[in-house]
Formats: C-alpha cells, sequence, structure tokens
C-alpha cells in the first residue's frame, strides 16, 4: 500500500516539475521584446477587443459628440 | 505511534474508502481548475500589458468630437508647452471589410524613422525596409491574414477609398502571434497608404502622444492642455494603468464570486455527505479508541486523509488550468475578455503564474474542505468507545 501512496507522490512531484520546466522554457522565448516593438511601432497600448465597432459609432442625438459605448471613448476614461 | 506503521494505515484507509474520496476529488479538480484558468488567463494578459507599459508614451490626445482628425496647429501647441518631449503624431483608424461587418485596425507608420527601423528588426530579423517601401505593401496580424485568405485576397487586399477608387496594398509579411494580444485585428501600412485609404489629408493626423519627464509636472501639463483645447481628450499612462487594473479586477472578481458560491455549497454538501458517513463509520473510530488511540491520533489520521485528497486535487486542478490556458490558449475562456464579434482571436499568452494568487486560492479551498472533514471526525472521536461501537 505504501507503495502506491509513493507512486502518487511520484506522479504529482512529475506534473508539478514538468510545470515548472515549460514554465521557465517559455517565460524566456522574447514575449515581452515582441510585444513591447509592435506597442513601439504602432502606439497602440490596449489590448486588442473584437467588439463590433459599427455600434454606436455616434450619439444619433448629438451628431457632434462620440457615442458613448464606442470603445476609445471607454479607453479614455 | 510509529511514523512508518502510521503511514501504512493512512495509504491502507485512503485505498480501502477510494470510493467515498473519487466523488469530492473530481467535484475538487473542476473548481479549482476553472478558476486557476481564469486568474491564469487575467494575470498572463495582464503582465503582458504591464511588460509594455516602458514602451507606452506617457500622454495620448486625440479628438474627442466626430471629426477625428487634428492638424499641425495642435502639434505646434503641444510643441510649445515647456516640459514637452518626443512629440509623436500618429494616423490610426478603422477599416470596414464590408458595410457593419468585420473591421481592422489601420495603423500608419514611418518606417525610416530610427525607432520604428529598430523595432520593425526586432519583429523580423530579415526584413527589407527599403523593399517594404518600394511597392504598395503591409504588414498584417495572423488574425487579418486569415480572414483575407478566407476572402481569397492570398497575397493582397483591395481597399475601398473614401473617394471611391480602389487601392489594391500586397501583404509583406504576417505579424508573430505573440503580439495578437494588442495586434490582433491590425494592419501596419507606410504613413501615406494609411491616410489615403483612412481618408486623411496630407497634414492630419488622428493622434498625437508625447513624454513629460518629471512626471509631478503631468497635472500640470494636462491642464493646460485642456485650457487651450475644448476638443481634445487626454489620457496620460498612470490611467492606463489603472483602468488595466479596473478592468480585470471587475472581470476576475465576479468570477471569484461565482467561485466562492459554488465552493460554499461544495463544502455543505461535503459536510453534510461526511457527517452521514461518520455515523456509519462510527463503529471503526470505536475500534481504534478501543485499540488505544487517542483523539489526536484519530484527528491526526483524518487531517492527513483529507490533506492528501486537498493536495492532490489541488495540484492535479491548477496543472490542467496551466495545460489549457498556456498550452491550448484558452479556447473560450478568451472571449470573455476579447470579445468574439469581429475577428477570430488568435492568441499566444505568455505564461505568468502568480504565486500570491494560487498561495490563496490554495487557502480558500483548503481551510473549508478539512474543516469539512475533520468536524464529524472530531465530533465522532470524541465520543465514548464503547458508545461508538454500539
Amino acid at each position: 500500500m505504501s507503495r502506491a501512496f509513493f507512486n502518487i507522490i511520484a506522479v504529482l512531484s512529475v506534473m508539478v516539475l514538468a510545470l515548472i520546466i515549460d514554465y521557465m522554457v517559455r517565460i524566456n522565448s522574447g514575449y515581452k521584446e515582441t510585444l513591447s516593438a509592435v506597442v513601439a511601432i504602432s502606439g497602440v497600448e490596449h489590448i486588442s477587443l473584437q467588439k463590433a465597432f459599427y455600434q454606436d459609432s455616434y450619439n444619433v442625438a448629438y451628431p457632434e459628440m462620440v457615442g458613448i459605448k464606442k470603445m476609445d471613448f471607454i479607453y479614455a476614461k | 505511534m510509529r511514523s512508518s506503521s502510521f503511514l501504512y494505515f493512512l495509504t491502507l484507509m485512503l485505498f480501502k474508502q477510494k470510493s467515498k474520496h473519487i466523488g469530492s476529488i473530481v467535484i475538487s479538480i473542476v473548481l479549482i481548475s476553472l478558476i486557476s484558468s481564469l486568474f491564469f488567463l487575467s494575470s498572463s494578459i495582464k503582465s503582458s500589458l504591464k511588460d509594455t507599459i516602458k514602451e507606452q508614451p506617457d500622454f495620448v490626445v486625440s479628438k474627442s468630437t466626430i471629426d477625428k482628425v487634428m492638424d499641425s496647429e495642435y502639434i505646434d501647441k503641444i510643441a510649445s508647452i515647456r516640459g514637452v518631449e518626443s512629440i509623436n503624431a500618429r494616423v490610426y483608424g478603422r477599416y470596414y471589410f464590408n458595410n457593419k461587418g468585420k473591421s481592422a485596425l489601420i495603423v500608419g507608420i514611418d518606417p525610416f524613422e530610427e525607432s520604428n527601423a529598430k523595432y520593425l528588426r526586432v519583429l523580423f530579423n530579415d526584413i527589407d525596409i527599403e523593399k517594404f517601401l518600394s511597392k504598395d505593401y503591409m504588414i498584417v496580424s495572423s488574425s487579418v491574414d486569415n480572414y483575407l485568405k478566407s476572402h481569397f485576397f492570398k497575397d493582397s487586399y483591395t481597399f475601398k477609398l473614401p473617394s471611391g477608387d480602389f487601392k489594391r496594398v500586397g501583404i509583406y509579411r504576417v505579424l508573430p502571434t505573440k503580439t495578437n494580444l494588442i495586434a490582433n485585428d491590425m494592419i501596419i501600412l507606410p504613413i501615406d497608404i494609411a491616410r489615403e485609404i483612412l481618408g486623411i489629408d496630407d497634414d492630419g493626423v488622428t493622434s498625437i502622444s508625447f513624454d513629460v519627464a518629471n512626471d509631478a509636472e503631468w497635472s500640470n501639463v494636462k491642464s493646460l492642455l485642456y485650457g487651450s483645447f475644448i476638443d481634445i481628450n487626454v489620457v496620460d499612462k498612470k490611467e492606463i494603468i489603472s483602468y488595466y487594473d479596473e478592468m480585470f479586477a471587475y472581470k476576475q472578481g465576479l468570477f471569484l464570486l461565482l467561485y466562492i458560491i459554488s465552493l460554499v455549497t461544495f463544502m455543505m454538501i461535503l459536510y453534510q455527505r461526511y457527517s452521514s458517513v461518520y455515523s456509519v463509520e462510527k463503529r471503526d473510530i470505536g475500534i481504534l479508541r478501543a485499540l488505544g488511540w487517542s483523539i489526536k491520533d484519530i484527528l491526526r489520521l483524518k487531517l492527513s486523509e483529507s490533506f492528501i485528497v486537498a493536495m492532490s486535487s489541488f495540484i492535479i486542478g491548477v496543472v490542467i488550468a496551466y495545460i489549457y490556458v498556456f498550452i491550448f490558449d484558452a479556447p473560450l475562456l478568451k472571449y470573455i475578455f476579447f470579445g468574439m464579434d469581429n475577428l477570430s482571436v488568435e492568441i499566444e499568452l505568455k505564461p505568468y503564474i502568480d504565486i500570491g494568487m494560487l498561495v490563496s486560492l490554495w487557502l480558500i479551498y483548503t481551510i473549508p474542505f478539512i474543516s469539512a472533514i475533520i468536524i464529524p471526525s472530531w465530533r465522532v472521536a470524541t465520543t465514548s468507545a464503547k458508545e461508538a461501537m454500539k
């Protein structure tokens, strides 16, 4: 029975070890540099939300004002 | 009691009563993997965005009226403010592939500008900027590329200009998927072509970014800007950081609330279940007491048993969440943060584990879990051996 117990401990340890190795390998694979480069080039600093931008693109009642549900208005707030 | 014989007995109990534990292990794994996935996803996005903060300008000025285009007068006035440096005029806008349909973010850049050229080389080691400018070329994100390919635009796309003419622009490169967090729907073009597609005059810009080295002056600069113009929006870097924090705290908070409700329900069911199990197992505990086990020994046995169950469920749940979020890029769950109304979301998430979050999750889960098992055991263990064996 103790062997079964140690087997479980070994399996769990292997899972944790594999997670740590994958984490250590991928954390240093240039995410920061690549993302920073595209921010520096484009000047776009917000996440790329995939909303339908045609909705409320302007305020029907007051055309001179931006629609309050427009995404860049929300970012500005 | 010798520890090896205790361990042997503990293992024996765990395996003998495995059907009793399997249900709680499965439910715990589901709960932990769901909430960990959400925390992994939000902390990864937040960490990636905060990584880019250094590259962002201190201020971004755009127009608040429906006419988004600013002329050189705005740039001149901003440049005249003391302390303002690194002014950069930007051209961007949304291009609709069809009426009220999918859209992309057009960004106009000057590829010959020193910093742009440097960063383009970070993205593409072998990029030839002169070739990029030799014809009408664009750099698109992988989502835009896939959208265009699915509409039979393999190597180029024909833009409809505001004048009614058409302009064919070739696809020069596709941005790495690692950039899709920011650039999922982005098309990068030389600034002249971007102006032509968006219908902006030669000196028109859509936003102006700049830095102010002394952050004690930020509020003064902002007041000066609002005093000089009545039709602008000024956003500073600090506002963007606090906006991110608010957005993620809101979405995470909603899920944490749901998690706590399900956890409390689970613990109540567990408590009820273990209470009834222990009334059946009273006899076993009575025998252990009659054999000389103290209340402390029995509680130690039950504590170890529940700790092993909780620990195993927690580790398996977290590993499943890690695989789901960072290996498979969180299918379905990512739409909570990114939306799904426009182009398909093809993100590659940066692995990021917030240890503080994991410890909190462990405590929120383990303390009620162990309590729900230990309390009924304690109630049985404190009765006399004779009564327990009846």
